[in-house]
């Protein structure tokens, strides 16, 4: 028996041991959230995105350190995009693995004889791994904060915790969409092919998408589009969103000052986070909702 | 994903549906923090030098002088132009290139010097050439064979007459002008 | 409209400084002391070349100066509420030094001071106005040293030009200090112009030049503006040792634009922090030499510009270095280019591959604007892979530095933040207790 078996097992006689009745689910979620921490830092690929985030983390400040990092500069601008090639790939892979490796090692049909909602199972998955993630992040700029403090001073406290919120930003979004993949996909190898081509279609491949789909479109259209095509990406929101606050909004030019004007506002952090909340629960509830089906469909 | 994709599509057709209502050309008003003039950069005022045209496909362009709109017009043709807007020296109420009546003189102050206003109608700039003393009362075809000469060319004229050619009576009534006829620094 | 950014102590300190003088005078009642004096009178009497001196009292305006007079200020004050300019200086060779006008009427048309004759000096004068500041009608042969004028906190179309100079020639603007007005210094008209030494910030333009010819514009500082210094039909012009910094606020801001300037020297400038360093269009037959151009976020744009020098720049941690269309016809060599790839095998110190602007991502936001949204975006350079570069439209640098032109050293010194140690301890600790805590507890 894998270990992973073992402790779905050790999982279900936590819960079946507890008295009284499950309101909401809180305790399996609670369970499932527990035992995904532990595998997470058990997990050897968990340890080697770790390393991967923290040397790049330390080339990100190699670069600073030719230029201070504050406001919305060269600097700033590489590392938003370094930080957007890797982080939502390691969230991706690391959140779909999760729920894919334990359908392919059965755990998940031994856990799925037991009463667990399936909304549960989801949630606790992602309280889990959000955690180790987060660890991770936290790691990376812990030493470069650290290193920085130290050494060069450039990190300035406004950039440092905004980097360190739109790293947070991305993987809670990513996971959202990364679990989805998992529940999607049969074993590892397909939620990493579903994995990459997702990261590339949202990373590197949006403006080619976006630019071939909106030379087709009226000029009028054109804004609108764009705009909603933002709000169905979330690395693309979260980066326009770092930009801003950056103060490079100008940057975006006369089409947006308005919105730009709008974001860089209180209120703009609230509209930013209150669509980064709808996409987490629509991906969330969309996950469980599929779970759910299949399982009462074997 | 069923979802968001119901939402995208609904999305959508609402932005379809919206976009293909508007048929009529109209002009859009001037916003002092962010409109610029499409040929020569600067800040177009909410004023009565500003003027534009709409593309068939209705973007919009906006120039801070007539002149500017002439000069876009030389180098990328009238094929593509849905509509053009000037407006009333007074009121400064929009109007159709075509309808309103211009004044021209070499002294009027304009954004970029050069010098045509435009009026609704015949009466108000019977009024302006009055009260100002100078201008020359042309039509909508005519400015299509109008020299439009900015104060570039005119420095260059100037240049042609010797160094020191400004400062003649030629610019004397310039100012009362730019005050908007609040004459009286005396 | 500006948007706030965390800034610098001495930014800080600046707005404050600015904050004072604007709201003292002002916002203090006129009433604490005694009723002005009119003014008009004591010129009247006054025979012409006399010299006037302002007693440390309020004087009232508006009055004409229609004779050669040396009006000296004592700290004395000219206040004026009417819809005059304060001072009209009529007669030339006048002279005024060391007093304050405040120009109260709300007017962007009407200045502080109006001068239509020859050959006057106006020095350390603070003005504090709401209409504009000094006009210059066909006034050849001024000198403008060391005046302060400061404009009301309402931004926008209510505020009038600072020194606002008409066909005037042979005009001296020195070590003046701007603020809060709609341009700096704006000239149309006339030639042979020494702007040196001032300072305009938190305004529209700082120095703004319309068809003129034969300019001096150096050492020359220009901040949080939303044009450093808007260069437009001017010929012979020389743009050195200016500061262009943080104009970045507006959608259209730039450090430096040049729209049809023709042979015009642009050196040793230092560009920084603005929205597009230099901005350059329909230009030729200009040198732009040893600017150093950092921390914008477009370095350098150029459309319909041929025939120009580019040399011994130094582009540094721009988002984009440069930006260019229509503009292939330049001479662009040995500048040095953070991002450039290059590779020197002669030893000669500069690189054998030359850098080359791509100018798709300008093109396709020329013709839709809206794209501009995808500025930077991580996606982009894959995007720029499929369109190969157009040599007939960019810009390119046939011989780029390896390493960055010797340049004055930058005054700014890293500050130490406090708040990023303890929070990297912390992010550290909970790493540490995480790992141990949850590795630790196997079965």
């Amino acid at each position: 028996m894998t270990r992973q078996k073992a402790m779905s097992m050790a999982a279900i006689r936590d819960m079946n041991n507890t008295s009284g009745e499950d309101f909401l689910s809180l305790r399996a979620i609670q369970t499932i959230a527990g035992r995904e921490i532990k595998l997470g830092f058990r997990n050897p690929w968990s340890y080697s995105f770790m390393g991967l985030f923290i040397l790049f983390s330390l080339a990100l400040l190699l670069i600073q350190q030719q230029q201070g990092l504050q406001d919305y500069s060269g600097t700033t601008s590489a590392m938003i995009n370094l930080i957007l090639y890797l982080l939502p790939l390691m969230t991706l892979l690391l959140g779909s693995f999760s729920i894919a490796a334990e359908k392919e090692e059965g755990g998940w049909q031994l856990l799925s004889t037991y009463p667990i909602r399936a909304a549960g199972y989801v949630l606790g998955k992602y309280i889990g791994t959000l955690y180790v993630l987060l660890i991770i992040v936290a790691a990376g700029f812990g030493i470069s904060g650290l290193i920085s403090a130290f050494t060069s001073q450039s990190y300035t406290w406004k950039t440092y915790s905004l980097f360190i919120v739109f790293s947070c930003c991305l993987v809670l979004f990513f996971l959202a969409l990364s679990l989805l993949i998992g529940v999607l996909c049969r074993n590892r190898w397909q939620a990493l092919t579903v994995s990459v081509s997702v990261w590339f279609f949202l990373v590197l491949g949006w403006p080619t998408l976006l630019i071939a789909l909106l030379g087709v479109l009226a000029y009028p259209l054109i804004k609108p589009m764009l705009m909603i095509m933002v709000f169905l990406n979330p690395a693309e929101l979260s980066r326009l969103f770092l930009v801003i606050k950056l103060g490079g909004g100008s940057v975006l030019g006369p089409e947006y000052y308005r919105w730009v004007n709008w974001m860089h506002q209180p209120e703009g952090t609230l509209t930013f986070l209150a669509a980064g909340l709808l996409w987490i629960v629509l991906l969330l509830t969309a996950a469980s909702w599929i779970l759910q089906r299949r399982r009462t469909h074997a | 994903m069923k979802t968001m994709l119901k939402l995208m599509l609904i999305s959508i057709v609402v932005v379809l549906t919206a976009g293909c209502g508007k048929e009529e050309y109209a002009a859009v008003p001037i916003d002092e923090n962010v409109d610029k003039c499409v040929v020569c950069n600067m800040q177009i005022k909410d004023d009565q030098y500003a003027v534009q045209l709409q593309l068939k496909d209705y973007k919009t362009l906006k120039f801070d002088d007539l002149g500017d709109m002439y000069v876009w017009t030389k180098e990328h043709g009238e094929d593509n132009i849905g509509a053009k807007f000037v407006r009333d020296y007074y009121t400064k109420e929009w109007l159709h290139l075509k309808d309103a009546v211009y004044v021209y003189d070499e002294n009027i102050r304009t954004p970029m010097a050069f010098g045509v206003l435009s009026f609704k109608d015949q009466a108000s700039a019977d009024k302006f050439v009055q009260e100002h003393g100078m201008g020359t009362l042309m039509t909508s075809a005519e400015l299509e064979n109008h020299e439009w000469k900015s104060g570039m060319d005119m420095m260059d004229d100037m240049h042609g007459d010797g160094e020191h050619g400004h400062g003649s009576e030629a610019h004397d009534t310039s100012e009362s002008d730019e005050h908007g006829g609040n004459s009286g620094h005396e | 409209m500006h948007i706030l950014r965390s800034g610098t102590v001495f930014r800080a300190f600046f707005v404050f400084m600015i904050t004072i003088t604007v709201l003292f005078p002002i916002g203090v009642p006129a009433a604490a002391e005694e009723q002005p004096v009119p003014l008009q009178p004591l010129i009247d009497a006054a025979a012409p070349g006399d010299t006037l001196i302002l007693e440390q009292r309020s004087y009232s305006g508006p009055a004409v100066i229609d004779k050669p007079l040396k009006i000296l200020g004592n700290d004395g004050k000219i206040v004026n509420r009417s819809a005059q300019p304060a001072l009209s200086l009529t007669a030339g060779q006048t002279q005024l030094d060391g007093f304050t006008v405040l120009q109260l009427h709300r007017d962007p048309l009407v200045p502080a001071i109006h001068i239509t004759s020859p050959g006057s000096s106006l020095s350390s004068l603070s003005i504090k106005t709401y209409g504009a500041g000094i006009y210059l009608r066909e006034a050849d042969d001024i000198t403008l040293d060391s005046n302060t004028i400061v404009g009301s906190q309402k931004s926008g179309s209510t505020r009038g030009n600072a020194l606002d100079l008409l066909d005037s020639s042979n005009i001296t603007i020195t070590g003046n200090s701007i603020a809060r007005l709609q341009d700096g210094v704006y000239v149309e008209g006339g030639n042979s112009f020494t702007v040196q030494d001032n300072d305009v910030s938190w305004s529209r333009y700082g120095f703004h030049f319309m068809f003129t010819k034969n300019l001096d514009l150096s050492r020359n500082r220009s901040m949080s503006n939303v044009t450093g210094a808007m260069i437009m039909s001017v010929r012979e012009a020389e743009i050195t040792d200016n500061r262009f910094e943080e104009q970045n606020s507006s959608v259209n801001a730039q450090g430096l634009l040049l729209y049809d300037v023709s042979a015009s020297y642009v050196a040793r400038n230092s560009i920084q922090g603005n929205r597009v360093g230099i901005f350059v269009q329909q230009s030729s037959d200009n040198q732009l030499l040893s600017n150093e151009i950092s921390s914008n976020f477009i370095g350098i744009q150029m459309l319909n510009a041929e025939g120009n020098m580019l040399r011994q720049n130094l582009f540094s941690a721009n988002v984009v270095p440069a930006q260019a269309i229509d503009s292939s016809d330049n001479a662009a060599d040995q500048n040095y280019w953070d991002s450039a790839q290059v590779l020197d095998l002669d030893g000669s110190g500069l690189s054998d591959l030359p850098y080359i602007v791509n100018p798709f991502f300008l093109q396709i936001t020329r013709s839709t604007p809206q794209l501009q949204l995808l500025f930077h975006s991580p996606g982009l350079p894959l995007l720029e892979q499929l369109f190969p570069v157009d040599q007939e439209r960019g810009l390119s640098d046939a011989s780029p530095l390896l390493k960055p032109p010797e340049l004055p050293a930058d005054a700014n010194s890293p500050e130490a933040h406090k708040g990023v140690l303890p929070a990297s301890l912390i992010l550290l600790g909970i790493t540490l207790i995480s790992i141990f805590n949850f590795r630790g507890k196997a079965q």
